[in-house]
């Protein structure tokens, strides 16, 4: 009786057999499709850590440090609730760089689904964003350095490059205005992006379906799909349940530290790098000389990355025709593009 | 006879109170005299008493059982839409 | 027409176990999430206020301290004799002071009076305010909740 109370006023049911309209193919290839959702879960879980978080951070030079030390020791379970958004950050950055992978090797971002492509290489800059934004602020001398040498990298742009560093930090250098305006960053402006993008992310999903794989697409097999609800959905559910366990394991097992309240005018300290996610990016800077030619080092590095990200985002427009020979090409590169990325950041370990 | 057993042994699992308890009243005795961030280089969670991280190890094992009974349930169920999927329930009303 | 009515009963009982497995699982991180987000009250075991503090006080004077998060008045009588209340109104919340003229304490939110002994005496508050023991030690003047050791 509620549904039909519901249903005469929302009209709810249509969205309900759209969703069981809506198929998943089923093939070799289908354990990609969990990434997409998997994303979310980690997203979900990181909102509400983050409210509950929000409520005892003090975004303040003055108390940014101690408030976080307050969360770790005298707030109820504040370490856990801390330990699980730092954990869940970083499996969420990696969900998103998987499930970036195989959109690239099923070649997923083919005809008509370039823009759907496009959001999500803008939807993985703010992830990485907020991974950035969020570790300056628990304010100890690791997070401070980590952003000092992360906010100076853009001065390397020229004309502009000043100007984004100045932005990013509130100032010429990082200080205390440069924690507040992260923060805010981290909880108002990256949120707000985020969630817009991924309106529209998910809509372009919906409308286009959900992608075959290349190869089998060209097989031309007819491919059994599932309903997406509820077949796919209580497969989904299964996948969130293992990877909630890993997740609460982890944090409960393995939680984060916190360093001394950040001395702005110390040297940098011992062992000083950015988060993982970063380490290849660090290390590809660390490689170029200080100076090529007539050209800053730094600047050199900076724009080639600039243009690998570039060609990134156009990836569906250079692979123009993904089944010919420089479909295979571009296929290849996703594994090379891999085996650099683990590459440098094992390298940068050392 | 698998249904009613595994029914039972939820709600014996949502009726027992809740793990964190044990090591949370601990937390509470040494708090009172407890020392912020002045002297340690790096801090962590407080340490803690061996009825603590046992407390700890239980909620790990209390979750990993729930999500096993989990899984085993959603595995029942998506039979069970598979197999109404392969009749044509879900074909339209 | 049988083979419906089947599916039918045993997917409610699936969907039973379902719903409620998943809701026990959830509702066990909502006593942990509930701890974060209501912390216990803490006040302080005592409260210790040196005797030079207390020395210029003349009889039938007040003066503030702080209870943990609370306001607090140590008021000396005319006696000489030492008496501690938690200065927040019992009505809504308000902090009160004390007015050695008329000996009462008054609540300036909704005219609360309370006499010389906390008790509620006129106005709105239903309780009198809350007393706190106090004990002359080795020359300090130590406050304790009431009922304490």
């Amino acid at each position: 009786m509620l549904k039909a109370w519901i249903e005469d006023r929302t009209g709810l049911s249509r969205v309900e057999r759209f969703l069981n309209a809506k198929t998943v193919p089923q093939h070799r290839h289908s354990f990609w499709y969990y990434t997409g959702s998997a994303i979310l879960l980690f997203l979900s879980i990181q909102v509400v850590t983050g409210f509950l978080l929000v409520f005892y951070y003090r975004p303040t030079l003055g108390e940014a440090n101690a408030s976080v030390a307050r969360i770790m020791t005298e707030v109820p379970l504040g370490w856990i609730i801390r330990s699980v958004h730092s954990w869940s950050a970083s499996l969420m950055i990696a969900t998103v760089f998987a499930h970036l992978f195989g959109i690239w090797i099923t070649k997923a971002y083919r005809r008509p689904r370039e823009l759907t492509w496009m959001s999500g290489v803008a939807l993985l800059l703010l992830a990485l964003g907020f991974g950035f934004t969020g570790y300056l602020l628990p304010w100890d001398g690791l997070s401070l350095s980590a952003t000092k040498v992360g906010t100076d990298i853009p001065r390397s742009v020229p004309v502009v490059g000043a100007w984004i560093a100045r932005f990013l930090r509130g100032g010429e250098d990082v200080t205390g205005d440069t924690l507040t305006r992260f923060f805010g960053f981290h909880v108002c402006v990256l949120p707000f992006l985020l969630f817009a993008l991924l309106a529209v992310h998910v809509a372009l999903i919906q409308k286009h379906g959900m992608s075959l794989p290349l190869s089998v697409e060209r097989r031309g097999e007819k491919v059994k799909g599932l309903p997406f609800w509820p077949n796919f959905v209580y497969r989904e559910v299964r996948v969130w349940l293992v990877l909630f366990g890993l997740l609460v394991t982890a944090a409960v097992l393995f939680p984060p530290s916190l360093g001394k309240v950040a001395d702005l005018m110390a040297p940098a300290p011992v062992g000083i790098k950015p988060e993982w996610y970063f380490l290849f990016l660090f290390q590809t800077l660390k490689i170029f000389p200080s100076r090529i030619l007539f050209v800053d080092g730094d600047t050199v590095a900076v724009l080639l990355i600039l243009l690998g990200g570039a060609l990134f985002f156009m990836l569906p427009l250079l692979d123009c025709s993904p089944g010919g020979k420089r479909g295979r090409f571009f296929a290849a590169a996703a594994w090379g593009f891999l085996f650099y990325a683990v590459a440098m950041t094992v390298w940068s370990l050392f | 006879m698998a249904g009613i057993s595994l029914l039972a042994c939820l709600l014996v699992q949502a009726a027992l109170p809740p793990p964190p308890a044990p090591f949370q009243e601990a937390k509470e005795a040494p708090k009172a005299s407890q020392e912020r961030a002045a002297g340690p280089e790096e801090q962590g969670p407080p340490p803690m008493d061996a009825r603590e991280s046992t407390g700890i190890y239980v909620f790990i094992a209390w979750i990993w059982m729930a999500i096993l009974v989990l899984l085993y349930v959603l595995g029942l169920k998506i039979r069970e839409v598979d197999r109404l999927h392969g009749l044509g329930y879900f074909d339209g009303s | 027409m049988k083979l419906k009515d089947t599916v039918f009963h045993r997917r409610r009982f699936l969907n039973g176990l379902l719903g409620g497995g998943l809701g026990a699982f959830l509702a066990s991180f909502l006593y942990p999430v509930l701890r974060f987000v209501f912390p216990p009250e803490r006040e302080p075991e005592e409260v210790v206020l040196p005797s030079s503090e207390i020395g210029d006080m003349g009889p039938g004077s007040v003066k503030g301290f702080r209870w943990g998060a609370k306001p607090a008045l140590l008021k000396k009588g005319k006696d000489g004799s030492l008496a501690a209340f938690v200065a927040i109104c019992t009505h809504l919340d308000c902090t009160v002071r004390y007015l050695p003229d008329k000996a009462k304490f008054h609540c300036a939110c909704h005219e609360g009076w309370y006499d010389e002994n906390g008790v509620n005496v006129a106005g709105p508050p239903p309780r009198p305010l809350r007393r706190l023991a106090v004990s002359l030690e080795g020359g300090k003047v130590v406050v304790r909740r009431e009922g304490a050791r």
